[in-house]
Protein backbone atom coordinates (compact mmCIF):
# COMPACT_ATOMS: atom_id res chain seq x y z
CA UNK A 1 0.00 0.00 0.00
CA UNK A 2 1.49 3.32 -1.00
CA UNK A 3 1.01 6.03 1.47
CA UNK A 4 1.10 9.59 0.38
CA UNK A 5 2.79 12.55 1.85
CA UNK A 6 0.65 14.84 3.83
CA UNK A 7 0.43 18.58 1.87
CA UNK A 8 2.79 20.54 3.62
CA UNK A 9 -0.13 23.23 3.98
CA UNK A 10 -2.28 20.85 6.01
CA UNK A 11 0.97 19.88 8.44
CA UNK A 12 1.46 23.25 8.67
CA UNK A 13 -1.52 23.77 10.12
CA UNK A 14 -2.37 20.73 11.84
CA UNK A 15 0.94 22.37 13.75
CA UNK A 16 -0.26 25.45 14.64
CA UNK A 17 -3.59 24.54 15.57
CA UNK A 18 -2.27 21.93 17.82
CA UNK A 19 -0.08 24.06 19.24
CA UNK A 20 -2.25 26.55 19.98
CA UNK A 21 -4.46 24.14 22.12
CA UNK A 22 -1.54 23.42 23.85
CA UNK A 23 -0.84 27.02 25.10
CA UNK A 24 -4.15 27.81 25.79
CA UNK A 25 -4.14 25.00 28.26
CA UNK A 26 -0.73 26.01 29.65
CA UNK A 27 -2.39 29.51 30.11
CA UNK A 28 -5.35 28.06 31.76
CA UNK A 29 -3.71 26.06 34.04
CA UNK A 30 -1.02 29.43 35.11
CA UNK A 31 -4.12 31.70 35.23
CA UNK A 32 -5.36 28.68 37.52
CA UNK A 33 -8.56 28.68 35.92
CA UNK A 34 -7.49 24.97 35.23
CA UNK A 35 -6.48 22.27 37.36
CA UNK A 36 -3.63 20.10 36.41
CA UNK A 37 -5.80 16.72 36.89
CA UNK A 38 -7.98 17.77 34.21
CA UNK A 39 -5.83 18.58 32.07
CA UNK A 40 -4.71 15.32 31.31
CA UNK A 41 -7.01 14.27 28.39
CA UNK A 42 -6.65 18.06 26.51
CA UNK A 43 -2.90 17.93 26.54
CA UNK A 44 -2.94 14.48 24.51
CA UNK A 45 -5.73 15.85 22.12
CA UNK A 46 -3.42 18.71 21.18
CA UNK A 47 0.09 16.69 21.61
CA UNK A 48 -1.57 14.19 19.02
CA UNK A 49 -3.02 16.91 16.84
CA UNK A 50 1.00 18.34 16.44
CA UNK A 51 2.51 14.47 16.14
CA UNK A 52 0.26 12.63 13.94
CA UNK A 53 2.22 14.70 11.19
CA UNK A 54 4.98 12.39 11.72
CA UNK A 55 2.59 9.70 12.38
CA UNK A 56 0.64 9.91 9.22
CA UNK A 57 1.20 6.56 8.17
CA UNK A 58 0.07 5.34 10.83
CA UNK A 59 -3.50 7.07 10.34
CA UNK A 60 -3.27 5.37 7.08
CA UNK A 61 -3.10 1.71 8.58
CA UNK A 62 -5.52 2.64 11.25
CA UNK A 63 -7.74 3.78 8.75
CA UNK A 64 -7.70 0.64 6.95
CA UNK A 65 -7.75 -1.46 10.00
CA UNK A 66 -11.16 -0.14 11.35
CA UNK A 67 -12.46 -0.43 7.57
CA UNK A 68 -13.17 3.30 7.23
CA UNK A 69 -12.44 4.90 3.83
CA UNK A 70 -10.62 8.05 4.21
CA UNK A 71 -8.00 8.75 6.31
CA UNK A 72 -10.33 11.99 7.95
CA UNK A 73 -13.66 9.41 8.85
CA UNK A 74 -10.70 8.09 11.36
CA UNK A 75 -9.27 11.14 12.63
CA UNK A 76 -13.26 12.56 12.56
CA UNK A 77 -13.82 9.52 15.05
CA UNK A 78 -11.15 9.52 17.08
CA UNK A 79 -12.03 13.63 17.40
CA UNK A 80 -15.61 12.90 18.64
CA UNK A 81 -14.80 9.46 20.91
CA UNK A 82 -11.59 12.16 22.70
CA UNK A 83 -14.76 14.32 22.98
CA UNK A 84 -17.17 11.90 24.43
CA UNK A 85 -14.55 10.70 26.86
CA UNK A 86 -14.17 14.51 27.71
CA UNK A 87 -18.15 14.55 28.56
CA UNK A 88 -17.53 11.52 30.52
CA UNK A 89 -14.82 12.61 32.61
CA UNK A 90 -16.90 15.76 33.25
CA UNK A 91 -20.05 13.57 33.91
CA UNK A 92 -18.43 11.69 36.84
CA UNK A 93 -16.79 14.86 37.90
CA UNK A 94 -20.20 16.59 38.30
CA UNK A 95 -21.48 13.30 40.29
CA UNK A 96 -18.30 13.35 42.81
CA UNK A 97 -19.04 17.25 43.19
CA UNK A 98 -22.86 16.48 43.78
CA UNK A 99 -21.79 13.60 46.11
CA UNK A 100 -19.47 16.50 48.14
CA UNK A 101 -22.21 18.98 48.01
CA UNK A 102 -24.74 17.16 49.63
CA UNK A 103 -22.45 15.76 52.43
CA UNK A 104 -21.53 19.65 52.99
CA UNK A 105 -24.93 20.80 52.51
CA UNK A 106 -25.86 18.28 55.35
CA UNK A 107 -23.13 18.94 57.79
CA UNK A 108 -23.39 22.69 57.85
CA UNK A 109 -27.06 22.21 58.31
CA UNK A 110 -26.40 20.16 61.53
CA UNK A 111 -23.41 22.15 62.24
CA UNK A 112 -25.65 25.21 62.35
CA UNK A 113 -28.40 24.03 64.14
CA UNK A 114 -25.79 22.69 66.74
CA UNK A 115 -24.06 26.33 67.16
CA UNK A 116 -27.52 27.71 67.90
CA UNK A 117 -27.95 25.62 70.55
CA UNK A 118 -24.43 26.56 71.41
CA UNK A 119 -25.35 30.55 71.33
CA UNK A 120 -28.93 29.58 73.37
CA UNK A 121 -27.11 28.23 76.01
CA UNK A 122 -24.37 31.27 76.17
CA UNK A 123 -27.17 33.62 76.42
CA UNK A 124 -28.78 31.47 79.38
CA UNK A 125 -25.66 31.12 81.16
CA UNK A 126 -24.71 35.03 80.83
CA UNK A 127 -28.15 36.00 82.10
CA UNK A 128 -27.41 33.32 85.12
CA UNK A 129 -24.28 35.19 85.64
CA UNK A 130 -25.74 38.74 85.27
CA UNK A 131 -28.60 37.86 87.58
CA UNK A 132 -26.28 36.73 90.28
CA UNK A 133 -23.80 39.66 90.07
CA UNK A 134 -26.86 41.88 90.37
CA UNK A 135 -27.52 39.81 94.06
CA UNK A 136 -24.04 39.91 95.17
CA UNK A 137 -24.21 43.73 94.11
CA UNK A 138 -26.99 44.39 96.30
CA UNK A 139 -25.42 42.66 99.40
CA UNK A 140 -23.64 45.21 101.40
CA UNK A 141 -20.05 45.07 102.37
CA UNK A 142 -21.18 45.06 106.33
CA UNK A 143 -23.27 41.90 105.45
CA UNK A 144 -19.95 40.27 103.87
CA UNK A 145 -17.18 41.10 106.70
CA UNK A 146 -20.29 39.71 109.43
CA UNK A 147 -19.52 36.39 110.75
CA UNK A 148 -21.86 33.52 109.09
CA UNK A 149 -24.68 32.83 111.14
CA UNK A 150 -24.23 29.21 111.50
CA UNK A 151 -20.65 29.22 112.21
CA UNK A 152 -20.96 27.14 115.19
CA UNK A 153 -17.99 29.05 116.99
CA UNK A 154 -16.02 28.07 113.91
CA UNK A 155 -14.56 31.93 114.17
CA UNK A 156 -13.79 32.02 117.50
CA UNK A 157 -12.08 28.54 117.01
CA UNK A 158 -9.57 30.03 114.18
CA UNK A 159 -8.66 32.81 116.21
CA UNK A 160 -5.00 32.86 116.70
CA UNK A 161 -3.77 32.54 120.03
CA UNK A 162 -0.46 32.57 121.87
CA UNK A 163 1.77 29.26 122.21
CA UNK A 164 1.77 28.32 125.61
CA UNK A 165 5.35 28.51 127.54
CA UNK A 166 7.67 25.40 127.10
CA UNK A 167 7.99 23.34 129.48
CA UNK A 168 11.59 22.50 129.20
CA UNK B 1 -31.51 14.73 73.69
CA UNK B 2 -34.46 13.92 76.25
CA UNK B 3 -35.98 11.24 74.53
CA UNK B 4 -34.65 7.96 72.82
CA UNK B 5 -36.82 7.97 70.33
CA UNK B 6 -36.88 11.19 67.06
CA UNK B 7 -39.93 11.61 64.29
CA UNK B 8 -38.36 13.72 61.49
CA UNK B 9 -40.04 15.43 59.08
CA UNK B 10 -38.85 16.73 55.82
CA UNK B 11 -40.19 19.73 55.23
CA UNK B 12 -40.02 22.00 52.01
CA UNK B 13 -42.66 25.19 51.48
CA UNK B 14 -45.10 22.99 53.52
CA UNK B 15 -46.26 25.97 56.08
CA UNK B 16 -50.12 25.66 55.08
CA UNK B 17 -50.06 22.06 55.73
CA UNK B 18 -47.40 22.14 58.97
CA UNK B 19 -50.11 24.40 60.41
CA UNK B 20 -53.20 21.52 60.13
CA UNK B 21 -50.68 18.46 60.62
CA UNK B 22 -47.83 19.87 63.48
CA UNK B 23 -50.85 19.93 66.71
CA UNK B 24 -51.56 16.28 65.97
CA UNK B 25 -47.82 15.56 65.22
CA UNK B 26 -46.86 16.87 68.43
CA UNK B 27 -49.64 15.29 70.77
CA UNK B 28 -48.76 11.77 69.48
CA UNK B 29 -44.60 12.79 69.93
CA UNK B 30 -45.44 13.38 73.59
CA UNK B 31 -47.43 10.49 74.42
CA UNK B 32 -44.47 8.06 72.74
CA UNK B 33 -41.82 10.54 74.24
CA UNK B 34 -40.12 11.17 71.08
CA UNK B 35 -38.67 14.53 70.02
CA UNK B 36 -40.24 16.01 66.88
CA UNK B 37 -37.10 17.28 64.08
CA UNK B 38 -37.81 18.57 60.97
CA UNK B 39 -35.35 19.11 58.20
CA UNK B 40 -36.38 22.65 56.17
CA UNK B 41 -35.29 22.12 52.47
CA UNK B 42 -34.66 25.64 52.07
CA UNK B 43 -38.05 26.55 51.89
CA UNK B 44 -38.77 29.33 50.61
CA UNK B 45 -42.02 30.18 52.28
CA UNK B 46 -42.45 30.51 56.15
CA UNK B 47 -42.45 26.74 56.85
CA UNK B 48 -39.68 28.12 59.39
CA UNK B 49 -41.57 30.56 61.02
CA UNK B 50 -44.35 27.33 61.52
CA UNK B 51 -42.20 25.22 62.96
CA UNK B 52 -40.62 28.11 65.47
CA UNK B 53 -43.80 28.70 66.26
CA UNK B 54 -44.46 25.47 67.83
CA UNK B 55 -40.86 25.04 69.19
CA UNK B 56 -40.07 22.24 66.82
CA UNK B 57 -36.44 21.45 66.61
CA UNK B 58 -35.27 22.46 62.97
CA UNK B 59 -32.61 21.93 60.86
CA UNK B 60 -32.30 24.11 58.02
CA UNK B 61 -30.31 23.16 54.31
CA UNK B 62 -29.01 26.53 52.78
CA UNK B 63 -29.87 25.01 49.51
CA UNK B 64 -32.73 22.85 47.59
CA UNK B 65 -30.92 20.00 47.47
CA UNK B 66 -34.26 17.16 47.41
CA UNK B 67 -36.23 14.69 49.62
CA UNK B 68 -33.30 11.87 49.76
CA UNK B 69 -30.92 14.23 50.70
CA UNK B 70 -33.48 15.96 53.28
CA UNK B 71 -33.99 12.80 55.06
CA UNK B 72 -30.73 11.88 55.18
CA UNK B 73 -30.01 15.29 56.92
CA UNK B 74 -31.90 13.86 59.51
CA UNK B 75 -30.55 10.57 59.93
CA UNK B 76 -27.21 11.72 60.21
CA UNK B 77 -28.33 14.14 62.75
CA UNK B 78 -30.46 11.72 65.24
CA UNK B 79 -27.55 8.80 64.79
CA UNK B 80 -25.08 11.38 65.71
CA UNK B 81 -26.99 12.52 68.59
CA UNK B 82 -27.97 8.89 69.93
CA UNK B 83 -31.27 8.06 69.05
CA UNK B 84 -32.52 4.54 69.34
CA UNK B 85 -35.31 4.63 66.88
CA UNK B 86 -36.57 6.94 64.32
CA UNK B 87 -39.69 7.37 62.32
CA UNK B 88 -39.94 9.50 59.31
CA UNK B 89 -43.49 11.13 58.32
CA UNK B 90 -43.67 13.74 55.50
CA UNK B 91 -44.17 16.95 56.11
CA UNK B 92 -47.13 17.30 53.87
CA UNK B 93 -49.85 15.72 56.48
CA UNK B 94 -50.04 12.64 54.12
CA UNK B 95 -49.25 10.03 56.87
CA UNK B 96 -51.67 10.20 59.68
CA UNK B 97 -49.22 10.12 63.14
CA UNK B 98 -51.86 7.90 64.85
CA UNK B 99 -49.92 4.75 63.73
CA UNK B 100 -46.68 6.14 65.00
CA UNK B 101 -47.30 3.92 68.31
CA UNK B 102 -47.49 1.36 66.59
CA UNK B 103 -44.52 1.81 64.01
CA UNK B 104 -42.82 2.21 67.50
CA UNK B 105 -43.98 -0.49 69.14
CA UNK B 106 -42.85 -3.05 66.19
CA UNK B 107 -39.41 -1.85 66.42
CA UNK B 108 -39.15 -1.45 70.13
CA UNK B 109 -40.30 -5.54 70.04
CA UNK B 110 -37.45 -5.82 67.73
CA UNK B 111 -40.19 -7.56 65.39
CA UNK B 112 -37.92 -5.96 62.27
CA UNK B 113 -34.95 -3.22 61.68
CA UNK B 114 -37.06 -1.57 59.07
CA UNK B 115 -40.88 -0.91 59.40
CA UNK B 116 -42.88 0.76 56.14
CA UNK B 117 -46.07 1.91 57.00
CA UNK B 118 -48.33 0.52 54.04
CA UNK B 119 -51.46 2.24 52.70
CA UNK B 120 -52.38 -0.93 50.86
CA UNK B 121 -52.43 -3.08 53.92
CA UNK B 122 -55.79 -2.55 55.66
CA UNK B 123 -56.22 -1.29 59.31
CA UNK B 124 -58.18 -4.33 60.45
CA UNK B 125 -59.07 -3.06 64.58
CA UNK B 126 -61.56 0.08 63.96
CA UNK B 127 -59.54 1.93 66.94
CA UNK B 128 -60.03 5.38 65.38
CA UNK B 129 -61.77 6.94 61.81
CA UNK B 130 -59.60 8.31 59.22
CA UNK B 131 -59.35 12.22 59.31
CA UNK B 132 -60.09 12.60 55.75
CA UNK B 133 -60.39 10.50 52.35
CA UNK B 134 -57.67 7.54 52.06
CA UNK B 135 -55.39 8.14 49.42
CA UNK B 136 -53.73 5.11 47.59
CA UNK B 137 -52.09 7.10 44.93
CA UNK B 138 -52.58 8.94 41.43
CA UNK B 139 -53.66 6.19 38.39
CA UNK B 140 -49.92 6.44 37.42
CA UNK B 141 -48.32 6.42 40.83
CA UNK B 142 -50.29 3.27 40.68
CA UNK B 143 -49.00 1.59 38.19
CA UNK B 144 -45.65 2.55 39.22
CA UNK B 145 -46.09 0.71 43.09
CA UNK B 146 -47.31 -2.48 40.59
CA UNK B 147 -43.89 -2.00 38.50
CA UNK B 148 -42.51 -2.02 41.88
CA UNK B 149 -44.04 -4.68 43.67
CA UNK B 150 -43.14 -6.61 40.83
CA UNK B 151 -39.29 -5.51 40.37
CA UNK B 152 -38.91 -6.27 43.99
CA UNK B 153 -40.52 -9.32 43.83
CA UNK B 154 -38.19 -10.71 41.11
CA UNK B 155 -35.22 -9.33 42.47
CA UNK B 156 -35.31 -10.04 46.16
CA UNK B 157 -38.58 -12.69 46.80
CA UNK B 158 -39.75 -10.05 48.65
CA UNK B 159 -43.52 -9.07 48.57
CA UNK B 160 -44.11 -5.57 50.17
CA UNK B 161 -46.94 -3.71 48.95
CA UNK B 162 -46.03 -0.36 49.52
CA UNK B 163 -42.49 0.21 48.27
CA UNK B 164 -42.74 3.97 47.48
CA UNK B 165 -43.99 4.38 51.18
CA UNK B 166 -42.24 7.36 53.28
CA UNK B 167 -43.83 6.34 56.28
CA UNK B 168 -40.56 4.65 57.68
CA UNK B 169 -39.20 3.75 61.20
CA UNK B 170 -35.42 2.40 61.31
CA UNK B 171 -33.95 0.76 64.80
CA UNK B 172 -30.47 2.30 65.23
CA UNK B 173 -28.97 -0.46 63.53
CA UNK B 174 -30.73 0.40 60.05
CA UNK B 175 -30.61 4.27 60.57
CA UNK B 176 -26.39 3.84 60.69
CA UNK B 177 -27.04 1.94 57.48
CA UNK B 178 -29.08 4.74 55.51
CA UNK B 179 -26.72 7.13 57.05
CA UNK B 180 -24.35 5.69 54.29
CA UNK B 181 -23.34 6.60 50.53
CA UNK B 182 -26.11 3.82 49.26
CA UNK B 183 -28.87 5.83 50.08
CA UNK B 184 -30.36 7.67 46.78
CA UNK B 185 -29.89 11.46 46.77
CA UNK B 186 -33.79 12.06 45.53
CA UNK B 187 -36.32 9.34 46.20
CA UNK B 188 -35.71 6.33 48.27
CA UNK B 189 -38.19 4.08 47.25
CA UNK B 190 -38.23 0.64 45.93
CA UNK B 191 -34.41 0.86 45.35
CA UNK B 192 -33.30 1.14 48.75
CA UNK B 193 -36.01 -0.99 50.13
CA UNK B 194 -34.00 -3.92 47.92
CA UNK B 195 -30.70 -2.33 48.95
CA UNK B 196 -31.99 -2.48 52.97
CA UNK B 197 -32.72 -7.06 52.14
CA UNK B 198 -29.98 -7.28 50.06
CA UNK B 199 -28.16 -6.20 53.37
CA UNK B 200 -29.92 -8.33 55.56
CA UNK B 201 -31.98 -6.18 56.73
CA UNK B 202 -35.80 -7.07 58.54
CA UNK B 203 -38.73 -5.43 56.59
CA UNK B 204 -41.86 -5.52 57.99
CA UNK B 205 -44.88 -3.54 56.91
CA UNK B 206 -47.57 -2.45 59.11
CA UNK B 207 -51.40 -0.76 57.86
CA UNK B 208 -51.31 3.25 58.10
CA UNK B 209 -53.49 5.91 56.97
CA UNK B 210 -52.79 8.19 53.84
CA UNK B 211 -54.40 10.93 52.82
CA UNK B 212 -54.58 13.42 49.45
CA UNK B 213 -52.24 16.45 49.95
CA UNK B 214 -55.10 18.70 49.18
CA UNK B 215 -52.78 22.03 49.67
CA UNK B 216 -49.78 22.69 46.87
CA UNK B 217 -46.29 22.96 48.02
CA UNK B 218 -45.56 19.37 48.89
CA UNK B 219 -42.14 17.92 48.68
CA UNK B 220 -43.10 15.34 45.37
CA UNK B 221 -44.30 18.57 43.63
CA UNK B 222 -43.15 18.66 39.78
CA UNK B 223 -42.07 15.13 39.81
CA UNK B 224 -42.08 14.03 36.73
CA UNK B 225 -44.01 10.31 37.00
CA UNK B 226 -41.96 8.95 33.70
CA UNK B 227 -38.66 9.88 35.26
CA UNK B 228 -39.11 8.67 38.20
CA UNK B 229 -40.27 5.43 37.29
CA UNK B 230 -37.06 4.97 35.34
CA UNK B 231 -35.23 6.28 37.89
CA UNK B 232 -35.90 4.07 40.40
CA UNK B 233 -36.03 0.96 38.11
CA UNK B 234 -32.89 1.83 36.49
CA UNK B 235 -31.67 1.93 40.53
CA UNK B 236 -33.19 -1.66 41.55
CA UNK B 237 -30.45 -3.00 38.72
CA UNK B 238 -27.83 -1.53 40.10
CA UNK B 239 -29.24 -2.17 43.64
CA UNK B 240 -29.49 -5.57 42.32
CA UNK B 241 -25.59 -5.06 40.67
CA UNK B 242 -24.11 -4.05 43.71
CA UNK B 243 -25.35 -6.80 45.99
CA UNK B 244 -23.88 -5.24 49.34
CA UNK B 245 -23.04 -2.68 50.57
CA UNK B 246 -19.87 -1.68 53.03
Amino acid sequence: MEIPELPLRQQMFAFVSGSILLLIIVELIRRRKMLEQYSAIWFIIGMSAITFIWWWPLVWIITAWIGAGLTTSTILFFGLLASLLIILQLCVKVSEFSHKLKDLVQEIAIVHHELKQVRKRCTDLEDTTRTLQERLDEVRPDEVNAPLPTDHGLSERLTCHPMPPSQE
Amino acid sequence: MANRVAIIIPVFNESANLKIFLPRLLAIAQEVEADVIAINDASTDDSVAVLESFSVTTLTQFTQMGYGTTVQTGYKYTYRTGYEYVIQVDGDGQHDPRFIPRILQCLQNNEADVIIGSRFLRVTEEEFLPFDTLYTGTFLRRIGIQMFRLALRIFSFRYITDPTSGFIGYNRSALRFVCGKSFPFDYPDADMILTLINNHFRLMEVPVYMYHNRISGFLHRGCKPLWYIFKVSLSLVIATLRSKEA
